[in-house]
C-alpha cells in the first residue's frame, strides 16, 4: 500500500495564470510564414504570422509545440532552428546553407532530432540536439539507397532513418545501412512509427496499401492492414490516435481511414475535403489534415473522429 | 518710117524712067473704101490706109488712078502687084483713060492674125510714049480682133491671177461645211468682141454662180465674171473641171480644193503603256487599295490629227473617286496638219483615280464632244456590322448605334453583332469590346480573325444591367465605334427568403453551415450578403464566431432561375462558428440585383442563442513530468466567461491508499483577472490552465487525474488523463 501525503499546486505558464489555448503552430505557405493555431476545435482561429526576418520554404513542428526545423524560403536555402515560438518571439538558431531542393523529412517522436534529404546531392544530414544546441551531422550518402527518398521517419534515439526508396530501408547517421524489405515496388507516400518505436507503418501509394513491419529493426516481413478492398485509393500520410488507431489520409477518397490494429478493422471517414496530410499538432488528437492553401480542417481524432473547418483568414 | 521708105523708093523710080513728056506730075492716086464714098488722095510712096478688118473679114479699097483734064495719054497698067499676106488684088481697069480718066485696083484686105497688116501696092503706068513710070503705095491695115485673158480672184485674198487653160484653180482650204469662192473672169482686153459660148463646172463640191447667160457677146475691154464656190463636205481633197468656151474655143480648168476639219485622236498612257482610246470607250483603271492614299493614274493624250485647227473647250468629269490633275489652260486650241497657226498637235492631263471605298466606281470623262467611261476597282476590307437584338439583323453604320430593348435589371439580353467583310481583300477583326459595366462580351474568339472577302463572324454583347435608367456604352470594333443604348427595368420583386442551419439555440464550439433559400426562382442573378453579428451576453465579443472564411460576412449569389444561395468560396453552405460566448448570433441578408437593393425593408434573419452554461473541458493533458512534479495542460471553456473552482479527482493505482482524493482550488480570481485581460477576449472565453502538480510520495502511486470546473452555472463535466 503506498500512501500519497498530499499535494503542492502552482499555475505556471506564461506568467501563471489562464492563458489562451494555443492548439499548435502551422506553415501557411500562401504567405511563407508561420501562424499559430488558437483555440480549440470548433472555435480555432488563425493567429497573426510569427515576425520571423526570413520566408518560411518548409517546416516540422516539434511536438511539444514550441519549436520547429525550418527551411527558409529565399536564396541561400538554410536550416533553422526556431525555438520559444509559444513566446511569440521565436529564437533562431542557424545551421547553415543547404542545398536547394532540400526536404525535411520529419523529427523523432521526441521531436529532439530531425532529418532532411537532399536529392540534389544525393544525401542525408542528421539535426541533433533539438531544444539545446542543435547541430547539424555530416553529410550521410544516400546515393546506395534502392531509390530516391519518397518518405522518411526518424527513430527515437535520433539517429536512424527508415526511408522509403521504393523499397523501406534504414540509413544511420554512421553511415551504416539496412535493407527492411526486399521487395521494391513500393511507392511510400508516408512513415510512422508507433509510440513503443518498434513497430512501422508505411503507406504505400503503388500498392493502395497500408502495411505494418512489426519489430522493423529486426524484421523483414510486412502485414497488409488496408488495402484498396477497403477503399483505399492514393494514401498520403499517417499518424496514431490516443487510442492506439492508425490514421491514413487518402486524398483521392478523400477520406480518412482509421485502423485498429488490434480488431484488424478499418473504418472510413468520408469527407469534404482532399487530405494532403495528418499533421499532429500540440495536443496530439488534433490533427491538421489539408494545408492553407484552401480551407484548412482539422481532425479531432476522437471517438467520434469529427473535423472541424479553421476560419481561412 | 515705112512712109519715108516709100517716098525714098518712088523718088528712084522715077529719076530713073521718067520721060520728058508724060510727066508722073500730072496724075493724080486716090483711093476709096468699098463702103465709104469719100475718096482719099495718096502721093506715091504714100499710104492706102484700109478699113479696120476683123479677121476671117475682108475689106475693099479702090485704088484710083487718074489723069489730068489735060492729059491725052492713056497709060496702061503694067507689073500691077501687092506684098503682104493680108492683101491681094482684086479686078482692075488694066488702063487709066485720058482726060481725067481714072484707072482703078481693087485691094483686097483679109487679115487672119494679128493687130494690123503693112503691104505694098507696086504698078507701072506705061505711058503711051513708052515711057515707064514706077508706082509704089504702101499698104496699111488695121486688124480688128478679140483678146481674151483669164484669170480668177480669191476671196480670201483678192489677189488676180491669169489663168489658162489647164492649169489648176486652187482654192482656199475651208472647213468642213464652210466654203471659200473664187470669181473667175473672162477679160476681151482685144479690139474686136467675142462671145462666151458656155460655161460649164464638175465637181461635187463646187458650184456655179453669179453666172450670166450664156452665149453672151463680149465686146473688147469688157469682162464676163462668174464665181465658183468650194463647199467641201469632209476633210479630203477635191477637185473638179471648170470649161469655159468663148469664142469657140473651149478652155479646162481643173479645180482643186482641200476641205478642212479638225480630229481629236486619244491614247491613254499608264507607266509606259501607251493605248489607242476610242470616243465612247471605257478607260479602265488598275485595281486600286481605297485607303485613301493610294491613287492610280492615266495620262490622256489628246491629239488633234486633222487638218484643221481644233479648240477643246472644256474637259469636265463626273465620279467621286475620279479626279482631273494637270490640266491644260482651256479653252485650248490645238493645231492640225495643216496648221498655219504654229499649235502644237496634242496635250496631255492625268484623270486620277482614288477611291474612297472598295468596290467598282464609275465616272464619266468628256472631251469637247468625247464621252469616255471611267471605270476602277478600289480594292479594300469593308467590315459591314449588323446588329440583331432579337428581332432581326439591322445594318449598323459606323458611329451607328444600336438600341437595345428595356431590361430588367438582373437579366441579361444577347445582342448579336455579325462582322461580315463586304471588301474584296482579306480582313483581319483584331480587335472587339464592348465598354461599361453592363455589357460585356462573352465567348468573343481569340482576335485577331482573319476574314475572307464575304466572309462573316458573329459575335455575342450581353447587356446586364446591374441599375435602372438609361445607359450606354460604346462597342468597338477594329476603328469603327457604335453607341449601345440600353435601359435597365426595375427588377422583379424579391421571393420570400428563409436563412437556415440553427436552431433557436445552439451549443458553442458548433460549425452549423447556413444556407440561404428564396420561395421561388428568380429570373436573375441576386447577389448578397449573409452577415453574422454576435450580441454578447458578457460585452465580450468572440472572434471565433465567424464564417468559414474568416469574416462575419460572406457574399453569395442565388443563380438565375435557381433557389439557393452558392457561397464566394464556400459553395452551398457558409459554415460559421458559433465560438465560446454566450450571447445571441445573428444572420441576416441582403440582395441586389446589380446595383438595385432588393432586401427588405426588414432585412429576412435567423438568430439563434448561445446559452450561458456552466464551464466545459474541451481536453486534459499531461504536460511535463519531472520527479515528484507533473503539468496539467486543462483547457475548455465557460460560455460566460466566468470559472470559480477547479476540482481535482485523484485515482490511485491499484493497490494504493491515497491519502488525498480530491482537492479544489478558487480559480476566480485568477479567472477574472485572466477574462478582464483584452488579451484573453481574442480566445473568447477558452482557457488553458496549465496546473504544476507536486506530488508527496510516490508518483507511480497515481493513476489517473480527473479534473472539473465551475462557476455560478454549474460544474463541467469531468476530463480525465491517464497517468500510466
Amino acid at each position: 500500500m503506498k500512501i500519497l501525503f498530499g499535494f503542492v499546486f502552482a499555475f505556471s505558464l506564461f506568467g501563471g495564470g489562464p492563458a489562451g489555448p494555443v492548439a499548435g503552430f502551422v506553415l501557411d505557405s500562401r504567405t511563407a510564414t508561420i501562424r499559430a493555431m488558437t483555440g480549440i476545435p470548433g472555435a480555432t482561429r488563425l493567429a497573426d504570422p510569427l515576425a520571423l526576418p526570413f520566408p518560411i520554404l518548409a517546416a516540422e513542428f516539434a511536438p511539444s509545440g514550441d519549436a520547429a526545423v525550418v527551411i527558409t524560403g529565399d536564396q541561400p536555402r538554410h536550416l533553422i532552428i526556431l525555438g520559444s515560438l509559444l513566446s511569440g518571439s521565436p529564437s533562431i538558431a542557424d545551421l547553415g546553407e543547404v542545398a536547394d531542393g532540400t526536404r525535411l523529412l520529419g523529427l523523432n517522436a521526441k521531436g529532439t532530432a530531425a532529418i532532411v534529404y537532399s536529392p540534389a546531392e544525393g544525401q542525408l544530414r542528421f539535426v541533433i540536439g533539438i531544444g539545446k544546441d542543435a547541430v547539424l551531422s555530416a553529410p550521410v550518402p544516400a546515393a546506395a539507397l534502392a531509390g530516391p527518398v519518397t518518405a522518411g521517419v526518424l527513430d527515437e534515439a535520433g539517429s536512424c532513418a527508415i526511408l522509403g526508396t521504393g523499397s523501406l530501408e534504414t540509413l544511420c547517421s554512421d553511415g551504416s545501412s539496412r535493407r527492411v524489405l526486399t521487395d521494391s515496388t513500393f511507392h511510400i507516400t508516408a512513415l510512422a512509427l508507433t509510440g513503443n518505436g518498434r513497430d512501422l507503418w508505411v503507406a504505400d501509394d503503388a500498392g493502395k496499401q497500408i502495411l505494418r513491419v512489426a519489430d522493423y529493426a529486426n524484421s523483414s516481413s510486412a502485414t497488409v492492414f488496408a488495402s484498396e478492398a477497403d477503399g483505399l485509393r492514393k494514401p498520403v500520410a499517417l499518424a496514431f490516435t490516443a487510442a492506439g488507431q492508425v490514421l491514413v489520409a487518402d486524398s483521392d477518397a478523400p477520406a480518412i481511414f482509421a485502423i485498429d490494429p488490434a480488431a484488424g478493422t478499418v473504418r472510413s471517414i468520408a469527407l469534404d475535403v482532399a487530405p494532403s496530410q495528418l499533421r499532429a499538432l500540440t495536443d496530439r488528437s488534433l490533427l491538421l489534415i489539408n494545408d492553407l492553401n484552401a480551407l484548412p480542417f482539422t481532425l479531432f481524432a476522437t471517438e467520434a473522429m469529427r473535423t472541424y473547418f479553421v476560419p481561412a483568414n | 518710117m515705112t512712109k519715108l521708105l516709100l517716098t525714098l523708093l518712088a523718088a528712084f523710080c522715077f529719076a530713073g524712067s521718067a520721060s520728058a513728056d508724060d510727066l508722073p506730075s500730072s496724075l493724080q492716086f486716090f483711093y476709096r473704101a468699098a463702103n465709104n464714098p469719100a475718096v482719099n488722095p495718096v502721093s506715091p510712096f504714100g499710104t492706102v490706109i484700109f478699113p479696120d478688118t476683123a479677121i476671117g473679114k475682108t475689106s475693099s479699097v479702090t485704088f484710083l488712078i487718074q489723069t489730068s483734064q489735060n492729059s491725052s495719054n492713056v497709060y496702061t497698067i503694067k507689073n500691077l502687084s501687092v506684098t503682104g499676106t493680108a492683101f491681094s488684088l482684086g479686078p482692075q481697069s488694066g488702063t487709066v483713060p485720058a482726060a481725067g480718066g481714072q484707072g482703078s485696083v481693087v485691094i483686097n484686105f483679109s487679115p487672119t492674125a494679128g493687130d494690123f497688116a503693112n503691104g505694098t501696092l507696086q504698078f507701072t503706068l506705061n505711058s503711051p510714049s513708052g515711057l515707064l513710070f514706077d508706082y509704089s503705095f504702101t499698104l496699111f491695115g488695121r486688124v480688128i480682133s478679140p483678146r481674151v485673158v483669164t484669170s480668177y480672184t480669191l476671196s480670201s485674198t483678192n489677189n488676180q491671177t491669169v489663168i489658162q487653160s489647164g492649169d489648176p484653180l486652187p482654192f482656199p482650204s475651208p472647213a468642213v461645211n464652210a466654203s471659200s469662192q473664187a470669181t473667175f473672169i473672162v477679160a476681151n482686153t482685144g479690139t474686136g468682141p467675142t462671145t462666151v459660148d458656155s460655161v460649164t463646172i464638175t465637181g461635187e463640191a463646187f458650184k456655179l454662180g453669179n453666172l450670166s447667160l450664156v452665149p453672151a457677146t463680149l465686146a473688147g475691154g469688157n469682162e464676163f465674171r462668174f464665181t465658183i464656190t468650194f463647199s467641201p463636205l469632209a476633210a479630203k481633197r477635191y477637185t473638179g473641171t471648170l470649161s469655159v468656151s468663148v469664142g469657140g474655143k473651149l478652155s479646162t480648168y481643173t479645180l482643186d480644193g482641200q476641205g478642212t476639219a479638225a480630229s481629236f485622236t486619244y491614247q491613254t498612257i499608264t507607266g509606259s503603256t501607251a493605248a489607242p482610246l476610242t470616243p465612247g470607250a471605257s478607260i479602265a483603271f488598275p485595281d486600286t487599295a481605297a485607303d485613301g492614299i493610294a491613287k492610280s493614274t492615266v495620262t490622256i493624250q489628246v491629239t488633234n490629227s486633222g487638218n484643221a485647227d481644233g479648240t477643246i473647250p472644256n474637259i469636265n468629269l463626273t465620279g467621286s473617286d475620279f479626279q482631273l490633275a494637270n490640266l491644260p489652260a482651256l479653252p485650248k486650241v490645238l493645231g492640225g496638219t495643216a496648221s498655219a497657226t504654229g499649235q502644237t498637235s496634242s496635250v496631255f492631263f492625268d484623270v486620277v483615280y482614288m477611291p474612297a471605298k472598295p468596290g467598282p466606281s464609275t465616272g464619266r470623262l468628256q472631251v469637247g464632244n468625247d464621252i469616255f467611261t471611267l471605270s476602277g476597282n478600289g480594292l479594300g476590307a469593308v467590315l459591314t456590322i449588323t446588329a440583331d437584338v432579337g428581332t432581326g439583323p439591322i445594318s449598323v453604320p459606323n458611329k451607328g448605334t444600336v438600341s437595345i430593348p428595356n431590361t430588367a435589371v438582373g437579366a441579361r439580353r444577347s445582342v448579336f453583332i455579325t462582322v461580315t467583310n463586304t471588301g474584296n481583300v482579306p480582313a483581319t477583326i483584331s480587335s472587339f469590346s464592348a465598354s461599361g459595366p453592363m455589357f460585356t462580351t462573352p465567348s468573343t474568339p481569340a482576335l485577331p480573325i482573319a476574314l475572307a472577302p464575304g466572309a462573316s463572324q458573329r459575335f455575342e454583347v450581353r447587356f446586364a444591367p446591374v441599375a435602372t435608367g438609361a445607359v450606354t456604352a460604346t462597342l468597338a470594333i477594329n476603328d469603327q465605334v457604335f453607341t449601345l443604348i440600353g435601359a435597365g427595368d426595375p427588377p422583379a420583386a424579391l421571393p420570400a427568403v428563409t436563412i437556415s442551419g440553427v436552431g433557436a439555440q445552439t451549443d458553442p464550439l458548433q460549425q452549423p453551415a447556413a444556407t440561404v433559400q428564396i420561395a421561388s426562382p428568380y429570373p436573375a442573378d441576386l447577389r448578397g450578403v449573409l452577415t453574422l453579428t454576435f450580441l454578447s451576453d458578457s460585452f465580450s465579443d468572440d472572434p471565433a464566431i465567424q464564417f468559414a472564411n474568416g469574416t462575419r460576412t460572406v457574399n453569395f449569389t442565388i443563380p438565375a432561375n435557381t433557389t439557393q444561395a452558392v457561397f464566394d468560396q464556400l459553395g452551398r453552405t457558409a459554415p460559421f462558428q458559433t465560438g465560446t460566448v454566450s450571447g445571441r448570433i445573428v444572420l441576416s441578408t441582403s440582395f441586389t440585383v446589380g446595383q438595385v437593393d432588393l432586401t427588405p425593408a426588414t432585412a429576412p434573419s435567423l438568430s439563434t442563442v448561445i446559452p450561458a452554461g456552466p464551464p466545459q473541458l474541451s481536453s486534459v493533458r499531461l504536460g511535463n513530468q519531472s520527479g515528484n512534479t507533473l503539468q496539467l495542460l486543462i483547457s475548455g471553456y465557460s460560455t460566460s466567461r466566468s470559472v470559480t473552482q477547479l476540482a481535482l479527482q485523484f485515482t490511485g493505482a491499484a493497490g494504493t491508499n491515497l491519502q488525498t482524493s480530491q482537492q479544489t482550488v478558487d480559480v476566480a480570481s485568477a479567472f477574472t483577472n485572466f477574462y478582464s485581460d483584452p488579451g484573453s477576449r481574442v480566445f473568447g472565453s477558452q482557457f488553458t490552465l496549465t496546473l504544476t502538480l507536486t506530488i508527496n510520495g510516490d508518483p507511480n502511486a497515481l493513476q489517473s487525474i480527473s479534473v472539473t470546473v465551475s462557476n455560478s452555472r454549474g460544474t463541467s463535466a469531468a476530463r480525465s488523463v491517464a497517468l500510466r
